[in-house]
């Protein structure tokens, strides 16, 4: 999956207003979890694993807007988010946000791109080929 | 899939910029239609009907930052755009761009939601 879009991100001002839209404008199924500040937005049925059952569509998460993260955020899965912001910056780009760990799920990051956009990056924590861990981990959230 | 985020869009001031920037940080596949200031962005293999043949993960585009549409973009798709632009604004959100046509594609528009973000709809010319 690397280099993929996997998910997106929505800023709220408001999260109870905006989950409250999105569930009435579009029915997304949406699962706070208050503890990190965050909703899972489920746009799209999900498989036992907590990943999309079809193709075509991603899920993703609101968050209270602060800081630089102001509008919507495109994330991109890769191998290893270290690597991956190296060679951003390599390119032109820069970090906005190192590598973090997402409870047992995984490790996310922020960077800039050439033109200014911030975008996410997105690193599962169990090894491709190896759903076990990530699919427990993600089914404990809810996602 | 009807409410489903099917789609992003990645705004750029210089497109030839930010199509090699993602080309070599992420393998990205660009496929420039000069006419319309839009690329489009494969970032997971397409099946023959364009669409992503793999669970779990979408394409884009890439289009010219220009007036208010200056960050990225995330779609929705839905059944029917008119109707669907009408119930967001019931809800608190309002049309930012009323629907246009994609040649042979389908339908486009834009509309705030409750906290101020643009977002996008998407509306299938044929539905399965």
């Amino acid at each position: 999956m690397a280099g993929r879009v996997v998910h997106f991100e929505i800023p709220a001002d408001d999260e109870e207003r905006a989950r409250e839209f999105y569930k009435s404008a579009f029915g997304w199924t949406i699962n706070t979890m208050p503890d990190i500040g965050y909703s899972m937005l489920m746009t799209t049925p999900t498989d036992e694993s907590g990943m999309p059952a079809e193709a075509g569509s991603i899920n993703g998460g609101m968050f209270a807007r602060e800081g630089e993260l102001r509008t919507p955020v495109i994330t991109v899965d890769v191998e290893d988010i270290d690597a991956a912001l190296e060679k951003i910056g390599s390119l032109g780009g820069s970090t906005v946000q190192p590598k973090q760990a997402v409870m047992d799920m995984g490790f996310a990051a922020y960077f800039r791109d050439p033109e200014g956009n911030i975008l996410g990056l997105w690193q599962n924590a169990a090894p491709a080929g190896e759903p076990a861990g990530t699919a427990a981990a993600i089914n404990d959230i809810g996602a | 899939m009807a409410g489903g985020v099917v789609h992003f869009e990645i705004p750029a001031d210089d497109e030839n910029r930010a199509r090699e920037f993602y080309r070599s940080a992420f393998g990205w596949d660009f496929q420039v239609m000069p006419e319309m200031q839009y690329s489009l962005a494969i970032t997971t293999p397409p099946d023959d009907q364009g669409r992503p043949s793999v669970p779990g993960s979408i394409n884009g585009g890439l289009f010219k930052r220009e007036g208010e549409l200056t960050s990225s973009v995330v779609t929705v798709d839905v059944d029917d755009i008119d109707a669907a632009l009408e119930k967001i604004t019931a809800l608190g959100g309002s049309t930012f761009r009323g629907k246009m046509e994609v040649p042979g594609m389908g339908w486009n528009a834009y509309f705030k939601d409750s906290e101020g973000n643009i977002v996008g709809l998407w509306q299938n010319a044929a539905r399965d």
